[in-house]
């Protein structure tokens, strides 16, 4: 039995009048019509996007991005007692956040409590627009995941780190009595000068932890997908613990930092354009404000 | 395999207000204590903020524990306001991480969940599937709420009696948290869980900054809520115990969302109206609304916490929790509560 990946998609902002929800949901959509699920089976939707438009504390962005799919929106006492229905929340764990929810999903799936559900991902700066000094790029990404009765397909174990001491890196806030009427368009992103030095230490030191585990063989890992706090973080993987260039995809040259939607997106492109094949083994890997990092190994 | 409620543990300001105190700063002819059956809520000083009620709550919730913080497999916080005073929305790193490192839990991974006053409730889901996944062996769910400046922000912008920010008048603030882990008892621990978002219903609340002044509000069709919750949950609740077996006489508490007296009573009736149950015959209903006002996600926790304290819960007792917020989320969590105290 295992967790696989049934289908991904991804959405871009415009940079202007762009909404975390709204790219949420048209890649939840896209996702759900390339796959060949029945929207109605899925049982969750986690949403793990960091930023919130006009920085809504409540409901869970997964609530409203549930709404603006159509996702099984008013279960009729017919549906509840056919066990059709949806169940959305957000899990906040920054870029490591992905990662975090497909734990959660495996554990689900394990205790035959769901057979689908459906993670989205975004980052849209409150206001709408691509701010000059906001490091996300605009952009949405979704991933079906369902139950596999058998085979040695699906994750395999994800770690999950945080640092012990030390500055967090980067902190994301809105002071909301700062800004008089406006603070649903406000939002901040501070960045220590050593973060980008200091996350890539960290993140290797988890990899170093996870190959101890033995949970994988480097040898037998065909691509590396890896979240992209700076331009250098995927090449600087290059090199060490025997991975070579052409095996870390680097997603930042394309996007910038899709930060939450990174490594649904990193996977998108894979499967796009055929740099996996079944069977086939890949790493993914998180890091991001904390300092916190995470890995997880994924039989195609 | 069933987890259980470990331990728990509550947090609540200092500074009582009651509702005829609050309402002579509003320009309006509404008896809301006569409305709502709120007589009293806390208000945090300026000096508090979810975390720092979250983390008396987590040091409370240990001190009645077997566990030390360095036991922790995993803390998942679920506050709805992740404000750090005096109010400052932190949206990255998630609020659980600060916590982690003041409580000196230095094995336990953390991630937050936001899902409006359903927080804790999807936390105990979370946590109760790692645990049977044998993700974790033990794990934290906690809450803390500075929800009163939406009260603030409703006193000075409240002009009539029929507002969308009514509702913001019955919050008060509140810290929460519960740990769960194995039990070694087959008969105690969490049953069933069984939680749905009625995303049709999405947009009838939203907390947000306010666009008239620096401060947060929220907004509420409150009737429309009270309406929706009272038609879908007893119908649930019938599916929920026809699913699983379950025998409906055998609880003995129900410990609903708590929104306002009168909401609680009128939900509870038309439970028993569509079970034909008389009121006796209903699980007792246990309330800290009208003391402590709404607070938010750590609500329920609040009112087991208050029945613990004044010795009005028997041992190995069951509960049934009932989960309501906006998203809309409405479900249940049923449980036997083996041996829970609280220090007196």
């Amino acid at each position: 039995m295992a967790t696989v990946i049934k289908a991904t998609s991804m959405c871009m902002g415009k940079r202007v009048g762009d909404s975390s929800i709204e790219l949420a949901a048209r890649a939840a959509k896209d996702c759900i019509e390339k796959s060949s699920v029945n929207m109605h089976d899925i049982e969750v939707l986690i949403n793990v996007g960091v930023c919130r438009d006009k920085n809504i504390i409540e409901p869970a962005m997964a609530s409203l991005i549930q709404q603006k799919v159509g996702l099984n929106l008013d279960p009729t006492e017919e549906c509840i007692e056919a066990g059709k229905g949806t169940f959305s929340f957000d899990v906040l764990n920054g870029s490591c956040g992905f990662l975090t929810a497909a734990k959660v999903v495996d554990a689900l799936i394990r205790n035959g409590r769901i057979d689908t559900a459906l993670i989205t991902a975004s980052d849209v700066h409150p206001s709408g627009k691509q701010m000059p000094d906001f490091p996300f790029t605009h952009s949405g990404a979704a991933i079906l995941m369902g139950r596999e009765n058998s085979g040695e397909n699906g994750f395999k174990k994800i770690m999950i780190e945080t640092s012990k001491s030390g500055g967090i890196g980067l902190k994301a806030y809105c002071d909301v009595s700062a800004h008089n009427n406006r603070a649903r368009g406000a939002g901040r992103v501070d960045v220590e000068a050593d973060y980008g030095e200091r996350l890539q230490q960290f993140t290797l030191s988890m990899i170093s932890e996870y190959i101890d585990l033995k949970v994988l063989n480097l040898s037998c890992i065909k691509l590396i997908i890896v979240s992209q706090p700076s331009p250098d973080f995927a090449s600087s993987l290059s090199g060490l613990f025997g991975f070579d260039e052409n095996s870390v995809l680097n997603v930042y040259e394309r996007y910038g930092d899709t930060n939450s939607s990174a490594p649904i997106i990193g996977y998108h492109i894979a499967t796009e354009e055929n740099l996996i094949k079944e069977s086939e083994k890949i790493l993914i890997i998180s890091g991001g404000a904390g300092l916190s990092a995470a890995t997880g190994m994924y039989q195609v | 395999m069933k987890s259980r409620f470990e331990s728990i543990g509550v947090y609540t300001p200092q500074r009582i207000v009651s509702t005829k105190e609050l309402m002579r700063n509003i320009d309006c002819q509404l008896d809301l204590e006569r409305i709502t059956g709120i007589k009293n809520r806390r208000h945090r000083t300026i000096s508090e903020d979810s975390f720092s009620m979250a983390l008396a709550a987590a040091q409370d919730c240990l001190s009645n524990s077997r566990y030390n913080a360095c036991d922790l497999d995993l803390i998942i916080n679920t506050s709805i306001t992740r404000f750090k005073a005096p109010l400052t929305f932190i949206i990255d790193p998630p609020m659980s991480l600060f916590l982690k490192r003041e409580l000196g839990a230095k094995r336990s991974m953390n991630f937050d969940i936001a899902n409006a006053c359903a927080g804790m409730m999807t936390g105990a889901f979370v946590l109760d599937n790692m645990i049977k996944a044998g993700f974790v062996e033990n794990g934290m769910v906690v809450s803390g709420e500075c929800i009163t400046p939406v009260c603030d922000t409703a006193l000075l912008e409240i002009k009539e009696k029929i507002d969308p920010q009514f509702a913001s008048l019955t919050v008060g603030d509140a810290g929460a948290a519960f740990i769960l882990d194995k039990s070694p008892d087959a008969n105690i621990g969490i049953d069933v869980i069984e939680l749905l978002t009625f995303a049709e219903y999405a947009d009838l609340c939203f907390g947000m900054p306010s666009d008239n002044n620096p401060g947060v509000a929220m907004y509420t069709d409150a009737l429309q809520i009270h309406a929706v919750s009272l038609f879908k949950l007893p119908i649930y609740l019938e599916k929920v115990i026809k699913k699983h077996g379950l025998n409906w006489d055998a609880y003995d508490y129900a410990i609903p969302h708590q929104t306002a007296v009168k909401a609680i009573k009128m939900g509870i009736e038309a439970i028993g109206e569509h079970f034909e149950k008389k009121l006796e015959e209903i699980p007792e209903v246990l309330i800290s609304v009208d003391e402590y006002g709404n607070t938010a996600s750590t609500a329920i926790i609040v009112a087991l916490y208050k029945a613990l304290k004044e010795n009005r819960f028997k041992e190995n007792s069951q509960v049934v929790f009932i989960a309501l917020s906006s998203g809309m989320v409405l479900g249940f969590i049923l449980a036997m509560i083996g041996n829970l105290k609280v220090k007196q």
